[in-house]
């Protein structure tokens, strides 16, 4: 086995540990070379291939403050890294709810995803969707809403979400129909303005409280 | 029991001291003593006064039919110590013979007890050489052995219990094998398997043959007791048959009360664990698979595979009754097919290409549903497959198991023919949002939808075959008017006894009650 430098360190939020968080190690010309996913108290070790030196790190945070966090390797004491979303800006609840007055079958999914946070560059923020090993992701994550809404912690910046409910006959029954899937075909926010739609879902500004309400609508499946 | 026989009267000479008629009183002491010290006190007695082992000679005007009279009454009450005075009169050639008058073994040990006690050695000889005749010798060795055998048990000495065993005859065999408990049964079995095994070949058969019964005797006492601890343990000491018989004539109250322990005491992969949950699924499977006719005219099939005296055939492309083709089929026609079933599990995956076919990854952001199931299922990657059940079911899992209402997957049932039919459709909202990359990342000039089908045979608790299925659209755009044709390509199929891990895994995560499957 080769010998390879580990880094060690931890993901926090106002000192606590963020669990579930998936830090990326970065090469100089920022390729992902190594990744690991945080523990329960926000700790993590990333351990390069031999002779890859990680410049950066990159946490992209699911645990109960959803967001993003990055430093160099180098900053922490005693060859411990400590990665604050604090750093780069507060939390705020943000609360996403449909105005749907039918019962749907299933809860929609909502993903979410940042789009730009405190003051890390754009083009750190694009490694939200970096890919690592096959996967390639469109959000920073998908969670299911509970009772037509979902309440999520989120740091401050301008954020994307997508709601949607997608179906599809796997299991058929002979005389299945067409299945349905729900998208949304509107979103506003508390005072009721309807927010920038963008790549099938919308925008939204997150620097308090914040609340939006969205739509969705039936829309049949084809088959072929 | 004494017995008396025609004898010649003994023989004496007029110089011979006549015979007393009753034991001097020394005598009496001596067996007053034995009452009250025991037999040791007076042995000891006996060694430091030597002159108690002569008796007086009896009295002159006794005769030889006297003689015989006061032996014989003296046998006849079962007071050895005055047989064995007066028996010492008699010439030694006689002796023997009128020893060998008492037929009764016991009776003769003690008359030697009594005479050996009193200083008669010469009686003594002569009884010891009556006993070592027949039938006496055979008797004292069975009483020997009796005892050792006893003894060995007492002591738990196993080996020496079998080896003794093995001594006596066959029906001794299976009386003295009768007599044990089950532990003791199971400890004899223990031995005929272990290094004295060729040893003791003779009790391999009658112990494993008692263990059995007597394990199945205490299985009904335990279960009609309601000792249920007891039961458990004792249900999974049996064979194969004998579990799979006794668990399905569990009634629903004592499987109920059984259930419990068998799944906190045993691992699922465990024979009994499995016996006891598809025991209770008994009334599901009841009506599990009603009769339906599948109304498919089946496309391309496979040659069949011979499973469970039937045939197995996997088709690409049938179709049904409104004309739709593009299903997929698997198929078991033989006997017993109405205790056949179908479980099918599915992994999704959604890879995305460049314009020059290089692969962009795999499409993991969405969570999806299938119409007509609850579970919410992720999409996986080549190497990271998601896996789900797949069925309507919505306490069942078998592949045409119903969903609340009436619903189930395309089948058709019969007492001759288990099949299911499969057309999945390609879910857009996936295809969409693969194409829909953010303004930084490459474009998407094709997204390539895979659906993994494992379709296992169960027959009964048995996983019997596996079969696979690939179901392929190729979609480049996400806008088209037309959903891609979809090619459907049969993959490995063959005999199987388990479910894969992650399959079983997706099983219990939807339908955590059924848990019969043989699986690794």
């Amino acid at each position: 086995m080769s010998e390879v430098a580990e880094v060690r360190g931890r993901v926090t939020y106002e000192s606590q540990g963020q669990p579930d968080a998936e830090v990326l190690a970065l090469d100089a010309a920022g390729g992902v070379v190594a990744s690991a996913t945080t523990g329960p108290d926000g700790s993590f070790v990333l351990r390069p291939p031999e002779g890859i030196e990680p410049a950066q790190l990159f946490a992209r945070c699911r645990g109960p403050i959803a967001g993003v966090v990055t430093d160099s390797v180098n900053s922490g004491a005693a060859g411990e890294v400590e990665l604050r979303m604090d750093a780069h800006g507060k939390a705020w609840p943000l609360e996403i709810r449909l105005t749907n007055e039918e019962r749907l079958e299933h809860d929609p999914f909502v993903r979410l995803l940042p789009l730009a946070v405190g003051d890390i560059a754009p083009e750190t923020m694009r490694l939200v969707l970096a890919t690592v090993g096959e996967a390639a992701q469109s959000a920073l994550e998908s969670r299911a809403m509970s009772g037509g809404a979902i309440d999520r912690q989120v740091q401050a910046g301008r954020w994307w979400f997508r709601v949607d409910l997608a179906e599809a006959w796997e299991a058929r029954p002979i005389d299945a129909g067409e299945s349905t899937t729900w998208i949304s075909d509107g979103a506003w926010d508390e005072q009721g303005t309807p927010l920038q739609a963008l790549r099938g879902g919308y925008e939204v500004e997150v620097n308090g409280p914040t609340r939006v309400r969205v739509h969705l609508s039936p829309v049949k499946q084809a088959s072929d | 029991m004494y017995r008396r026989e025609n004898r010649s009267p003994p023989k004496r000479t007029e110089t011979e001291p006549a015979q007393k008629a009753s034991p001097p009183p020394e005598v009496a002491e001596v067996i007053a003593l034995q009452h009250s010290a025991g037999n040791r006190a007076v042995a000891r007695s006996l060694g430091q006064a030597n002159s108690l082992a002569r008796q007086p000679a009896p009295a002159p005007t006794e005769t030889p039919a006297d003689l015989d009279v006061r032996y014989h009454l003296a046998i006849s009450h079962g007071d050895w110590a005055e047989a064995a005075n007066l028996l010492d009169i008699y010439p030694p050639e006689e002796m023997e013979q009128l020893a060998a008058e008492v037929t009764d073994t016991d009776q003769l040990v003690q008359f030697q007890f009594m005479a050996n006690l009193g200083g008669r050695y010469r009686v003594g000889e002569a009884i010891a050489a009556v006993l070592s005749r027949p039938p006496h010798a055979e008797h004292i060795r069975i009483q020997r052995l009796e005892h050792d055998w006893n003894t060995a048990r007492s002591t738990e000495d196993w080996y020496e219990l079998a080896k003794l065993t093995c001594t006596f005859s066959d029906a001794d065999i299976e009386k003295h094998l009768a007599m044990l408990h089950l532990p003791e049964l199971q400890e004899l079995v223990t031995e005929t398997k272990g290094p004295h095994a060729a040893e003791l070949l003779r009790l391999t058969e009658p112990a494993e043959r008692n263990r059995a019964r007597k394990h199945l005797e205490m299985c009904r006492f335990a279960i009609d007791n309601s000792q249920w601890l007891y039961a458990v343990t004792l249900l999974n000491g049996l064979s194969d048959s004998d579990q799979e018989t006794w668990v399905a004539g569990l009634t629903d109250p004592q499987v109920t009360a059984i259930a419990p322990l068998v799944y906190t005491m045993f691992p699922d992969q465990d024979r009994l664990y499995s016996r006891v949950n598809f025991r209770q699924h008994k009334t599901d499977l009841a009506s599990a698979h009603p009769a339906v006719a599948g109304g498919m005219t089946i496309g391309s099939a496979s040659p069949g595979a011979a499973v469970a005296g039937g045939t197995v055939t996997t088709s690409a492309n049938d179709t049904d009754s409104s004309g739709t083709s593009g299903w997929f089929g698997q198929d078991y026609s033989g006997p017993d097919a109405t205790n056949m079933g179908w479980l099918q599990f599915l992994a999704r995956e959604a890879e995305k290409f460049d314009a020059d076919g290089n692969s962009l990854g795999f499409d993991t952001s969405m969570v999806t549903h299938a119409a007509g199931q609850a579970e919410p299922r992720h999409w996986g990657t080549a190497s990271e497959p998601y896996w789900t059940v797949d069925t309507l079911g919505a306490s069942l899992p078998f592949y045409d198991s119903p969903d609340t209402g009436s619903s189930r997957g395309a089948s058709a049932s019969s007492a001759t023919q288990q099949a299911m039919y499969d057309r999945p459709d390609p879910n857009q909202s996936v295809v969409a949002d693969a194409f829909d990359t953010w303004f930084w990342q490459t474009d998407v000039a094709k997204v390539v939808m895979r659906y993994h089908f494992v379709d296992y045979l169960v027959h009964g608790r048995e996983v019997v075959y596996k079969s696979s299925m690939d179901v392929v659209w190729s979609f480049t755009s996400a806008t088209a008017a037309t959903t891609p044709a979809r090619t459907n390509t049969p993959g490995p199929a063959g005999p199987a006894a388990k479910l894969t891990a992650p399959h079983y895994a997706a099983l219990r995560r939807r339908f955590p009650d059924w848990r019969y499957f043989g699986h690794e």
